[in-house]
């Protein structure tokens, strides 16, 4: 701080008061104009704050599980926040809604898509299939590692259910690869050994949230990792070699628990679209040989040698099923997958679930 | 029960935190390494964050949370900027003032909303004794004479004062306008580099002019004192008042408006560039003689922006009245936060200091560090193909024997660096001894054209004899710049002078002027690393191996990074320079991998790369 | 963000919108009614406030629409009066306070060094060189007076309305300014 003669501050104070008097008069009128954004700007945002229920982030929604990473938290009543807010529900064992395992009729096991991230739980899929009690096995983030775990987990109470094993092609197929999400930890396929045989990894799990998220690039490399499944690539031999393994995984399991198995994959809303479909080829490193319809072929093909059911989800799904920003289904889009799960299982369960059960050779 | 005070420096560029323990530095990172975004002055979350984790902690343990400068000083400072150039500096102001208006006058609640969990208040130390504390405190010092320069903080542009066991005392300031650190910035964006980025482009760019406009400089803009402080007159700069550093009547001295980024750089740029530098040489060299006069001793410590002038340094140490120097090696404002919590440790908590040796910054390796396993997780998740090296001796041998076949490595090893430079930990390595190597490192991994030679590392103990330093002399933070001995200077033939006067610098720096040519520059100064095993560990051992196989004890250490990226953080921002590039090998931690043995695929994942970074950063 | 911008679009916001919405409509139209001299002048507002409401609430595409528009408009709006409020205050409340002069000297002589105290720790709990009652108050429309005061800057005090107009008005989510300035701001 400088000395200066106080009369010179006296000066300054008399001139900033009287140019802010003046000043402010000047700028009344405009304000004056805002009045209307300005009314409407608070009274809207403070009623929206009342009508609005509070939500809750997914970090607290989810709690760690050291078989599998992470799991939900039992017994939520909360809601959450995607391209609108909406309802979550998890019953005693954690997972969407309150059917229980040993009374459901089909078993729902996914990621977000299958845990009705995006709608409120009475608009989910599991909730619009009259007489068939599905039970959502789900949670936003997880791969198919995490769910082939859970799978095993359940496998005593599999007998006489359908499985219905959602894969979201937009992210699942690359994140079986990968350690990590986000901040958290997650189990993974590695190949190992002389023959490269995939194996499960989950030694490196922990409670402890990583100081950086180590897939943040990873992440915004969603639009090149599609591509390249979508095309002849390095990366899509590996997630088809590492699908290949864990499918089979899952066959043995509900076959050893007289469980039926069917994969249902979900496109990604870029592969419903022209835009996104020439957005992702540019995107692919081998853009001559994109095709949105491969990850399907290729798992059909899968699913075909391990004699799972198979169902396509692009050939039923259209991009209005999606919600416009977030990328996950809206309540048409629910009613939609209801609609398939129906079909597969009348298809598989034609008679009521009570009196016959539904699994291999029904 | 320990204590912890976390330092912060942020919202003007160069974000970072610091967390000491006991007044023991735990970690420091600087927030564009987190961010990927250059320069970024945003909350350094992911440093903090980084912090914390590394002391154990969470934000509610923390003792103190301190700013490294005081926010209404600067207002103080900025309003009367504005008084005095008033009716002018509306378009400054109009950016200015919304800026204090939301975010620099509320910096309670910005740290607050950073560290929703630490409910104490935070403290806020003045800019320059950030600096000075930063540039004192770890240094092995009992007493040294200390001396800050740099843009400005809220008043002061260049600070000297002594440090005393636990103690700073700053005597005499310069103050603002009057700034060597805004001279400077001022011929940087005169000559077309961009400003708080591109300083150190314009001294690499000094070596290839004559310093013709030194009495101009003198006559005309600056007014330099035999005691090194000096007076700008601002008529001929815009900084005060407007968006750019230079004015009109700048402009008419030097014949001409600022050289346009990216074109071609004419002799006039490097005859500036070698008249600022010899005068802010000058300058800080007065300064210290003056700070010498003031306070005596042996000893010297510096921090501040000016104190990464290398150049400067050099010429400090072999011509200034100091025996010792020391300078801070993130001296600019990322150092801050660390001079703010070692302040408040000392001075407010009266607590007793023990210098170290070398010093207590540790290398500089305060940064993030990866385990093998970890690293291993994610090459298996990218399906990479590499090798993975249990003993350390045999991956020392293979890595030596590819620099030795001028391989270019990328090189991933323990904590990252705290600063601007790369020092063995996050660094892209080659043979120095090579004549092609410069153009090539430039051209294929750095994707850029740039006239100034890599640096080297060199083993500590034949430092001397490579280059004109004293055998006592460290220079363990590349701070500092020697000539390369005359014995291993080699003379030029009638072609090597032809090209010596191309108007193409690339073609000036390509002319073979010692055994080492690829850190040599146009006058034969290189900016020196010294490597030591205690400091350095499996990074000594590289070049000692390499030395051992070539004779040659000297590297190319140049950072790792591309373009204008920060320096890479994650294995995986390493791996994907790797692919991106033409790096022929990537050494993270004990896995090594070498480009021709990827899959195609990844290699064809890595042109998409290249495309991408060419795109998301310019030159800075 | 400027409060005065409506935040993205959700169900409980288009809703709230379309009631303020309405109500506003249905005051407006009463006074009007008032004005011009109706006898049951209250009736036209609540009947045009209603059948919005009902509009909106029951139509939320075209809700989202009106909404994202008054947002565009909102922000027209900011931008326009944010750079006339600081086009006023600069030329209305700075400018004759420079024609007394500023505090940035060095005139000359020897040296441009000038002595400095080393702040005493007592000085950390402030923002500014000194300690004085209030400075480590967190909100600094009670710290920035304490300040001002203390400081010898109470002239400072006539930017105080404008700063909070322009923290009010500006609802651009920029921290830093980078170009081709060193960062003195």
């Amino acid at each position: 701080m400088v000395e200066r003669a106080s009369w010179r501050n006296g000066a300054r104070s008399l001139l900033a008061l009287l140019g802010s008097v003046l000043a402010l008069a000047f700028s009344l009128p405009v304000l004056v104009l805002g009045l209307p954004f300005w009314i409407v700007g608070i009274c809207t945002r403070g009623l929206a704050k009342v009508l609005e229920p509070r939500i809750l982030p997914w970090s607290a929604m989810i709690e760690f599980n050291p078989q599998i990473g992470w799991k939900p938290k039992p017994n939520l009543k909360v809601h959450g926040a995607g391209e609108d807010v909406f309802r979550i529900v998890t019953g005693a064992d954690g997972w969407p809604g309150n059917t229980r395992m040993d009374e459901a009729d089909l078993v729902a096991l996914g990621d977000s898509f299958a845990f009705g991230f995006g709608v409120s739980h009475r608009a989910m899929f599991s909730e619009l299939i009259p007489h068939v009690r599905v039970k959502p096995v789900a949670s936003p983030g997880y791969n198919l590692v995490q769910e082939l775990l859970i799978l095993r987990q359940y496998s005593s109470q599999l007998s006489g259910k359908l499985i219905v094993w959602f894969v979201f092609l937009g992210n699942d197929l690359w994140d079986n690869l990968y350690p990590y999400m986000h901040f958290y930890t997650t189990p993974f396929v590695r190949r190992v050994g002389e023959r490269g045989e995939w194996r499960i990894e989950t030694g490196h799990l922990s409670p402890k949230t990583r100081p950086y998220e180590y897939d943040a690039k990873h992440r915004r490399r969603i639009w090149e990792r599609l591509g390249d499944i979508c095309s002849s690539s390095y990366l899509a031999e590996r997630v088809f070699s590492a699908c290949e393994f864990l499918i089979r995984e899952a066959q043995l399991t509900c076959e050893r628990h007289g469980a039926r198995l069917c994969v249902l994959t979900i496109p990604d809303s870029a592969q419903l679209s022209p835009d996104g479909l020439e957005r992702l080829r540019t995107h692919s490193s081998n853009p001559n040989t994109f095709d949105p319809g491969l990850p399907d072929e290729r798992l059909l093909e899968i699913c075909s040698k391990l004699g799972v059911t198979f169902v396509a989800g692009r050939e039923y799904l259209t991009r209005a099923d999606y919600h416009k920003v977030d990328r996950h289904w809206n309540e048409r889009g629910h009613q939609r997958i209801a609609e398939i799960l129906r079909n597969l299982h009348q298809a598989h369960c034609p008679e009521p679930a009570k009196t016959r059960p539904c699994g291999i050779g029904a | 029960m320990s204590i912890y005070i976390l330092g912060i420096s942020a919202f003007y560029h160069d974000s970072a935190a610091a967390l000491i323990r006991d007044g023991e530095i735990v970690a420091a990172a600087q927030e564009e390494r987190f961010t990927r975004r250059k320069a970024d002055a945003g909350f350094p979350s992911g440093a903090v964050r980084y912090c914390l984790e590394q002391g154990g902690i969470t934000a509610g343990e923390l003792d103190q949370v301190v700013f490294y400068e005081k926010p209404l000083s600067k207002f103080e400072r900025l309003l009367e900027t504005y008084l005095a150039f008033a009716p002018e500096g509306m378009e400054s102001f109009q950016i200015a003032f919304p800026l204090w208006a939301k975010h620099r006058l509320q910096i309670s609640r910005e740290i607050k909303q950073g560290l929703p969990a630490f409910s104490g208040k935070p403290l806020f130390v003045n800019h320059h004794e950030s600096h000075a504390a930063s540039a004192f405190f770890p240094s092995p010092y009992q007493e040294a004479t200390i001396l800050t320069l740099d843009a400005v903080g809220e008043w002061g542009t260049s600070s000297i004062g002594t440090g005393q066991e636990n103690k700073i005392t700053l005597s005499h300031e310069m103050r603002f306008p009057h700034s060597v650190g805004m001279l400077y910035s001022a011929f940087t964006y005169y000559t077309g580099f961009k400003v708080n980025s591109g300083e150190y482009k314009l001294m690499g760019l000094a070596p290839y002019g004559k310093p013709k406009y030194v009495d101009v400089i003198l006559q005309n803009i600056l007014d330099l004192k035999g005691d090194g402080s000096v007076r700008l007159d601002m008529k001929y700069f815009r900084y005060c008042q407007g968006l750019t550093m230079t004015s009109d009547k700048f402009h008419g001295l030097f014949g001409g408006p600022p050289r346009k980024p990216e074109s071609v750089i004419t002799q006039k740029e490097m005859d500036l560039a070698a008249s600022v530098q010899a005068i802010t040489e000058e300058i800080v060299l007065r300064s210290a003689r003056h700070a010498h006069q003031l306070h005596g001793g042996r000893n010297l410590v510096m921090a501040g922006g000016v104190a990464l002038n290398c150049v400067a340094n050099g010429r400090l140490r072999r011509e200034g009245p100091f025996e010792k120097i020391w300078v801070q090696p993130a001296a600019g404002d990322a150092g801050g936060a660390l001079g703010a919590a070692l302040l408040v440790w000392y001075h407010k908590l009266e607590n007793p200091r023990r210098p170290r040796l070398p010093d207590a910054q540790r290398a500089s390796s305060l940064g993030p560090s990866f385990a093998s396993a970890e690293i291993g997780r994610f090459l298996d998740g990218e399906g990479a193909r590499y090798e993975y090296f249990e003993d350390e001796s045999l991956l020392v041998d293979r890595v030596a024997a590819m620099l030795a076949q001028e391989r270019v490595i990328g090189w991933f090893h323990g904590p990252a660096e705290f600063g601007p430079r790369a020092l063995g930990q996050r660094s892209i390595l080659g043979d120095a001894r090579s004549g092609t190597m410069q153009q090539t490192m430039n051209a294929k991994i750095k994707f850029r054209e740039s006239f100034r030679p890599f640096a080297p590392s060199v083993l500590r103990e034949f430092a001397d004899q490579i280059f004109e330093m004293r055998p006592e002399d460290d220079t363990a933070y590349m701070l500092f710049v020697a000539p390369v001995r005359q014995s291993l200077r080699t003379p030029l033939s009638e072609e090597d002078l032809v090209k010596m006067e191309d108007p193409d610098l690339r073609v000036r720096v390509s002319v073979s002027r010692s055994t080492l040519p690829a850190i040599t520059h146009v006058d034969y100064s290189a900016r020196i690393q010294t490597v030591d095993e205690e400091q350095h560990g499996r990074y000594y051992r590289l070049i000692r191996r390499f030395y051992e196989f070539t004779g040659c004890p000297v590297i190319i250490n140049t950072s790792f990074n591309i373009r204008g990226e920060p320096i890479v953080h994650l294995p995986e921002d390493a791996y994907q320079c790797f692919l991106a590039t033409d790096m022929d090998c990537l050494v993270l931690e004990n896995y090594v991998l070498i480009k021709e043995d990827q899959p195609q695929g990844l290699r064809d994942a890595g042109k998409r790369y290249r495309s991408s970074y060419m795109s998301t950063f310019s030159l800075d | 963000m400027a409060v005065f911008i409506l935040p993205p679009p959700r169900r409980a916001r288009l809703h709230a919108f379309a009631l303020v919405q309405s109500v506003c409509v249905g005051v407006l139209v009463t006074l009007l009614a008032r004005a011009a001299g109706m006898r049951y002048y209250v009736l036209p507002g609540i009947i045009l406030g209603l059948l919005m409401i009902l509009y909106g609430m029951g139509r939320p595409q075209a809700t989202e629409r009106l909404y994202r528009l008054w947002t565009r408009w909102a922000e027209y709006y900011g931008r326009w009066a944010k750079g006339y409020v600081l086009r006023i205050c600069y030329n209305v409340v700075l400018t004759p306070v420079a024609s007394i002069g500023s505090r940035m000297t060095g005139e000359g002589g020897d040296s441009m060094w000038v002595p400095r105290p080393t702040l005493s720790p007592l000085t950390y709990g402030s923002q500014y060189d000194l300690a004085y009652p209030g400075c480590s108050l967190r909100h600094f429309v009670i710290s920035y007076p304490a300040w001002a005061y203390k400081s010898g800057n109470l002239w400072a005090l006539g930017l105080l309305p404008f700063l909070l107009l322009i923290a009010a008005l500006d609802h651009e989510k920029k921290e830093s300014y980078s170009g081709h300035i060193y960062t003195l701001f």
